[in-house]
């Protein structure tokens, strides 16, 4: 049968969800001014009180309180880049990050690592840096490849640079950085990372790394974290600006409210960023959540959660600026169904509101400890929520009447060849989820998810080689961390070497 | 609404109501009316004021209670005690269960929980000097020897300021006063491990619980 084309018909391409309109983020936008311009935010640093300064500010030294008129922070806001590269040591890896794309990552800085061969709790070490980053490098959904734990063996003065030797050793996957020191250990990073582009322009041209700073809530910028701001603009490697309002305490309890707080700590640091070097690749973060009344926690699994990161997301759309938020995160200490619930109802949320990428793959804890089994458990959530974002197509070919047509009553579609040619983009693929009956289930060993998702990660670990780094870089970055290590000493670290049979 | 004379049995009871239904307003009528009553004000302090706290405490760790709820009870508390405390003789550290230095470690800015623990401890009867965030080693040491503390507690969030927390048992020892005081740790950095490695005294998971091993240390 002909069928002609359809004129001026419009289409969905991925779906969505509807969070605040367009008027209510931009009463958001204009209550942030107002807290700017009247309030202001305190940043713990000279350096930066200057460049604020410099830039339009008004800055009350003594009190190192900075206040923003409206047009110095619309300006940094237009400033920023709208689409940001996150390059890949192995650049088939490279990472668009912009627009309504979305992304997925693990976190962070973690200090606990479940260890799925042994179910042991134990206090991460520099190895376990590594071993994470290996599974993240090995694991599909993992878009781009974070810092999951600390390195608490090794010196204060070097533990990040050793969690960054050990990134860069063991994927090739673009790296986050969730956990620096400062602005002398960033340099000393993007000096390691420069050895990998060959050069400092070159690592500007194609950033292999990324870190995340943190304001504290609410209204303040510490020193470290200009440094991190500042360094970071200089050599153009994109600087994640992430505020953790927890609403209640320390921001007002209405979800509005948080993100008003929040969004002053997010702007504010990019505005410094941009002062600093006008079109710096500048990530808009959130992490913002709730403080849960009664037990005194910030819970990163709440619904809550994800509907302020949906709402970050919005904001930063509005601005034109990539989004990074928390998503496939959870509270529960074990693989269980509140950790699957929380998980879900943290990434759906921002996914289907666009949030460039998320953060939380592997997370068990509220962030503490980091879970192989659960990051094989997230890929395979993450493909499902992926799946949902993608949408559904409505065209004729799609809809396949004419098969309908010829198949007719009580047959089926089996071995349509229109089946054949739609099955892989219609449907997830899931592996570690179980859908059999109840005989089958059983027949293959009545495993929880947990389990499998064990074995999953002890059997990738067994197997995955990530891409070798050179060892004449390698010997080179080792080099930058010793001469860390002259200059700042080197203390025994917080590691206590606590066990326990979980 | 104005109380007449009471007993001490019924100033005792409206004391104890009015912290739980965090009414500043009525708990600074009843400890008016205690003076007015010409009654002994520590009496309904401790019987009543506190009393009413504990429970507050108790509800709060059973999650019937919020954490708002309970840091405004914090409050009533508290301005009932600054009308009452002008009938005492005198500040009576004695009856205080002992005088806590707490602070965020050097280097760190993360205050909420230990300001929340801080709070707590006061309204549970301890004198504390809490010195604020990014407290040199230095400054905890200076202070607990100026106030004679029982108890030191020093809070970290990060990895890299918790060694402070270590720096910290040192400086105790170094200026004699390991012996007469005991230290408390805290903060998400901060495990039952941690303050075993480094000889801290007390740990706690939770800021209700913090209270409860602060009194069992100092006992």
């Amino acid at each position: 049968m002909k069928r002609g084309p359809s004129a001026a018909r419009e289409e969905n391409r991925g779906w969505g969800l509807k969070s605040y309109s367009r008027d209510q983020l931009e009463a958001i936008h204009e209550a942030t001014l107002e807290v700017l311009r009247l309030t202001g935010v305190e940043f713990h640093s000279e350096e930066a009180l200057d460049v604020l300064e410099a830039g339009g500010c008004i800055v009350d030294r003594g009190r190192r309180v900075v206040r923003f008129p409206a047009y110095v922070v619309e300006g940094a806001i237009a400033t920023a880049p709208r689409q940001i590269l996150l390059a890949a040591r192995d650049p088939r890896h490279d990472f668009l990050l912009g627009g309504r794309r979305i992304g997925f990552t693990n976190f962070g800085c973690g200090i606990k690592i479940l260890r799925p061969e042994t179910d042991e709790l134990l206090e991460s070490t520099k190895e376990d840096v590594g071993i994470a980053a290996r599974l993240c490098d090995a694991t599909e959904n993992v878009d781009i490849c974070a810092t999951a734990l600390v390195a608490r063996d090794m010196p204060d003065s070097s533990y990040d640079l050793h969690m960054l030797e050990q990134m860069f050793l063991n994927t090739s996957k673009h790296v986050t950085h969730v956990d620096v020191s400062g602005g002398t250990n960033a340099r000393r990073m993007f000096e390691m990372a420069a050895l990998i582009a060959g050069g400092k322009d070159e690592l500007r041209e194609r950033p292999l790394m990324s870190i995340l700073t943190c304001p504290t809530s609410p209204l303040m910028i510490h020193e470290s974290v200009c440094e991190i701001v500042m360094e970071g603009a200089r050599w153009g490697i994109p600087v994640l600006v992430l505020s953790m309002v927890m609403a209640g305490a320390t921001g007002p309890v209405t979800l509005s409210g948080a993100l008003v707080t929040h969004n002053a700590e997010v702007l504010a640091g990019i505005t410094l960023a941009q002062l600093t070097c006008p079109g710096a690749p500048s990530i808009y973060g959130s992490s913002t959540t709730i403080l849960d009344m009664s037990c005194g926690n910030a819970p990163l699994g709440a619904p809550e959660e994800g509907m302020i990161c949906a709402a970050a997301g919005g904001l930063a759309q509005m601005y034109g600026l990539p989004s990074w938020t928390s998503g496939a995160w959870a509270d529960s200490k074990v693989e269980d169904a509140q950790s699957g619930h929380e998980k879900t109802i943290s990434a759906i949320l921002p996914a289907l509101a666009g949030v460039n990428m998320m953060y939380g793959m592997g997370v068990l804890e509220s962030g503490m400890t980091f879970s192989p089994a659960q990051l094989m458990i997230d890929n395979e959530i993450v493909a499902m929520v992926k799946r949902v974002v993608e949408g559904s197509v409505v065209n004729d070919d799609v809809m396949g009447v004419d098969v309908i047509h010829r198949v007719g009553s009580g047959k089926n579609f089996l071995k349509e060849k229109h089946t054949l040619q739609y099955v892989a983009g219609e449907q997830a693929k899931v592996h570690l989820f179980d859908r059999r009956t109840r005989g089958a289930w059983e027949k293959r060993g009545a495993t929880t998810a947990a389990e499998r998702g064990g074995e999953l990660a002890v059997r990738l670990l067994d197997t995955h080689t990530p891409l070798p780094l050179d060892p004449g870089i390698h010997e080179d970055m080792r080099a930058i961390i010793t001469e860390a290590e002259e200059a700042g000493g080197l203390s025994a670290g917080a590691h206590t070497g606590t066990t326990r049979r979980w | 609404m104005g109380f007449a004379t009471l007993t001490v049995e019924e100033a005792v009871e409206k004391a104890i109501a009015a912290v739980l239904a965090v009414d500043e307003e009525a708990a600074v009528e009843v400890a008016e009316a205690t003076l007015a009553s010409g009654l002994d004000p520590l009496v309904v302090l401790q019987e009543g004021f506190t009393t009413g706290m504990r429970k507050a405490g108790q509800l709060f760790e059973q999650e019937e209670m919020s954490l708002p709820e309970m840091i405004i009870a914090a409050d009533c508390m508290m301005a009932a005690l600054a009308v009452l405390e002008t009938a005492l003789p005198e500040k009576q550290k004695s009856d205080s269960l002992g005088t806590v230095v707490i602070g965020t470690i050097e280097g760190d800015v993360h205050d909420i929980g230990k300001t929340i623990v801080g709070t707590l401890l006061e309204v549970s009867g301890f004198e504390v000097h809490d010195l604020g965030r990014d407290v040199p080693v230095a400054e905890f040491v200076r202070v607990a020897k100026e106030q004679g503390a029982q108890l030191v507690g020093s809070s970290a969030l990060m990895t890299t300021t918790m060694t402070g927390q270590q720096r910290l048992e040192t400086a105790l020892k170094e200026a004699g006063l390991r012996d007469t005081v005991k230290t408390m740790v805290g903060g998400a950095a901060a495990t039952q491990g941690w303050a075993d490695k480094i000889g801290a005294d007390v740990y706690a998971e939770s800021a209700t619980e913090a209270v409860q091993r602060a009194k069992e240390a100092v006992a």
